[in-house]
């Protein structure tokens, strides 16, 4: 019960806060919007970026190697660009692992989604371990646009952006012997390094994601003072509880006490009647009138303590036994049964 | 005093025993009637083993038994009896009919013409019959368990409310669990052998005992007042258009004195009253037609009469 109480306080609590934060942020940064803004997510389209292909590539490539700033190596390798199947393209790179790879890759078939999220996060693993040549990144991304394109992959252009920021990678670093780790969009942002060719490559920087507005109706001042009430009675639950146990005993013990006076003319009739009084406190379950002494009986043990239930079973047989069956020596039977449950009730009290 | 002694016998041998299942409450309730000296109306679909449970008590208990199948052409002298006339003999002799007996089974008791019914009934009543002329005292115990289907509406003679009123108590039994009908279906020809089988654990002799035990179980003023109470509170209901009447609270004290003794009590306490009043009140209770089209029942309003009248108090 305990628990049950704690874990309910705490998602109140979890649910007030969390309602505060966002009613505050809501209600906060309505007025701040500038007028026209969206505010709502569904008002909101992302701007559009031009369209790429791999002639654009190929023609940066040759821009590079006319400038000078390839090697005729890597320009030999990266000759013909967009015409070159996988195979070619896999041929070419240095990287014997990566060859493997792609190889791998070519032999299951078709490509799903998640395998060229996996192949690029192989990339680019390969790249932060200084594994990976910008030539030999390039030439992988061909080969694997070349698998992607034969199953009409969603990927495909995914792919081309990531090769020309793999472009730009290599006009860097072959600029700057110690090139720093920098994204793509980074790169796309750069100014070219002066005394080099500046590449003309489309723009390809990608939109910065915007921060999701979510407008809330403003919560009503009621729902919050429920919750407010909510709240305070679960804590005053398990925090009260406590403390109450004493006060409750010492009323209990009060009404078991104070019993409304009986004037049956019978001692033992009187006791069985008192002790109906007893268990009814006890329990909190009065007898109803139309209810047999063996209906209470069954009704009120549920909701005693086993023992208190056993003495007050024996005096509800032994009052049958005297008021009904008129045996006297039942009696006594039901006025030692009410000391037992008088005692029993004081000490569970 | 003998306390229980068929019940315990009955309980022992065909409860515990699973000769009939789930049959406990009519087997208490019919033992309770015999023991109070009344007749039983047993109601109930086909084949909710109202004949066994009859035949079973008749046969363990060492009583005569037997059967009448009821249809629209039977007379009164085929179940009362006749004098027919012996050529051997030179004069008439008496054939006796199938009342002679200790337990009677009337199988569904309303395809008899209304001749025939009232016959039955008076000998139910008075437990004698006359036959030209000629006084026949019956045999005690005599029991009458009557058996009628609820749903049959045509080629049925409804047995009046006067009539009703001689039945004791009315049992409904019905169909057992799914628990019990596994258990029936397992072992149903061991149950017929067993019933074929059973040998009579008590005698006519302790029966007729333990009837006169059952009239010396002591009922208190105050439990008197209670039935009273009941009974009275039946014609006061307000879906009530003819309620219990001085007969019907006589039954219910001869019911909870006898649920007491099978109890193993020799005195009546308000629990015995409550748990035999709806078995002897709701025939006896005739709801106003317009309410019993809303689907109020004689067993509603026995229930409700049950929760508003005070147990005795002190």
């Amino acid at each position: 019960m305990k628990n049950v109480v704690l874990l309910a306080l705490i998602l109140v609590l979890a649910l007030v806060a969390t309602l505060s934060t966002t009613a505050i942020n809501a209600l906060g940064e309505a007025d701040r919007h500038t007028p026209g803004f969206p505010q709502s997510v569904e008002g909101f389209q992302l701007p559009t970026s031009p369209p790429v292909n791999l002639s654009d590539v190929e023609n940066a490539i040759l821009e590079l190697s006319k400038s000078s700033a390839l090697s005729r190596g890597d320009a030999e390798k990266l000759k013909d660009f967009s015409n070159l199947s996988f195979q070619e393209a896999v041929e070419r790179i240095d990287n014997p692992e990566l060859r493997d790879s792609l190889l791998n890759l070519a032999g299951k078939g078709a490509l799903s989604p998640e395998d060229v999220e996996a192949f690029l996060n192989y990339l680019n693993s390969l790249k932060t371990s200084g594994a990976l040549s910008p030539v030999d990144e390039l030439l992988a991304l061909r080969a694997l646009e070349a698998l992607a394109s034969a199953t009409q992959n969603p990927y495909t252009s995914e792919i081309v952006l990531r090769t020309l920021s793999a472009l730009k990678g290599l006009e860097v670093a072959q600029s700057n012997p110690l090139p720093a780790l920098k994204s793509p969009q980074q790169f796309s942002a750069e100014i070219p390094a002066p005394g080099l060719p500046s590449l003309h490559l489309p723009f390809v920087a990608l939109p910065a994601i915007p921060q999701l507005r979510l407008s809330l109706p403003p919560i009503p001042l009621t729902t919050l003072i429920i919750i407010a009430i909510c709240g305070s009675v679960a804590l005053a639950a398990l925090l009260g509880r406590k403390y109450a146990r004493p006060i409750f005993k010492r009323l209990k013990i009060h009404r078991i006490g104070g019993a409304p006076a009986m004037h049956i003319g019978d001692s033992v009739l009187e006791a069985y009647w008192r002790s109906v009084h007893i268990v009814s406190t006890i329990s909190g379950m009065q007898k109803a009138d139309s209810e047999t002494h063996r209906e209470f009986l069954a009704k009120v043990c549920e909701r005693l303590d086993p023992r208190v239930a056993e003495v007050f079973k024996d005096i509800t047989l032994a009052y049958e036994v005297y008021r009904y069956g008129f045996r006297a020596e039942a009696g006594q039977r039901i006025l030692s049964g009410f000391r037992r449950l008088l005692e029993h009730a004081m000490v569970s009290a | 005093m003998m306390v229980m002694g068929i019940f315990d016998a009955i309980k022992r041998e065909l409860i515990d025993k699973e000769v009939l299942i789930e049959k406990e409450r009519e087997l208490r309730l019919i033992t309770s009637a015999l023991l109070s000296r009344g007749h039983v109306l047993m109601e109930g679909v086909p084949g909710v083993a109202k004949t066994y449970t009859s035949k079973a008590l008749a046969k363990l208990l060492g009583l005569s038994f037997k059967r009448v199948q009821m249809t629209p052409d039977l007379l009164p002298s085929d179940i009362i009896g006749y004098y027919v006339y012996d050529q051997r003999a030179g004069g008439f002799v008496l054939r006796k009919g199938p009342i002679f007996t200790n337990i009677l089974l009337v199988d569904e008791i309303n395809r008899a013409s209304p001749r025939t019914q009232s016959a039955l009934l008076e000998a139910m009543q008075e437990r004698q019959v006359t036959i030209e002329g000629e006084l026949y005292k019956l045999e005690e115990p005599f029991i009458v368990i009557a058996t009628q289907n609820p749903i049959e509406m045509e080629g049925v003679f409804p047995l009046p409310e006067a009539q009703l009123d001689r039945f004791l108590i009315k049992v409904v039994t019905g169909y057992t669990t799914t628990k019990g009908l596994v258990k029936i279906m397992r072992s149903a020809d061991e149950i017929e052998e067993a019933i074929e089988s059973l040998k009579p654990s008590v005698t006519r002799e302790e029966v007729l005992e333990e009837i006169k035990n059952v009239k010396s179980v002591k009922v208190e003023e105050s439990v008197l007042s209670y039935v009273a109470s009941i009974v009275e509170e039946t014609r006061k209901h307000t879906a009530v258009k003819l309620g219990a009447s001085p007969r019907a609270a006589i039954a219910l004290v001869k019911m909870a004195k006898a649920w007491a003794y099978t109890s193993g009590r020799d005195y009546v306490i308000p629990d015995d009253v409550k748990a035999v009043a709806i078995p002897v009140l709701t025939h006896r209770v005739i709801v106003k037609p317009e309410l019993e089209l809303q689907g109020v029942t004689p067993d509603k309003v026995v229930e409700d009469v049950l929760s508003r009248v005070p147990v005795p108090k002190p």
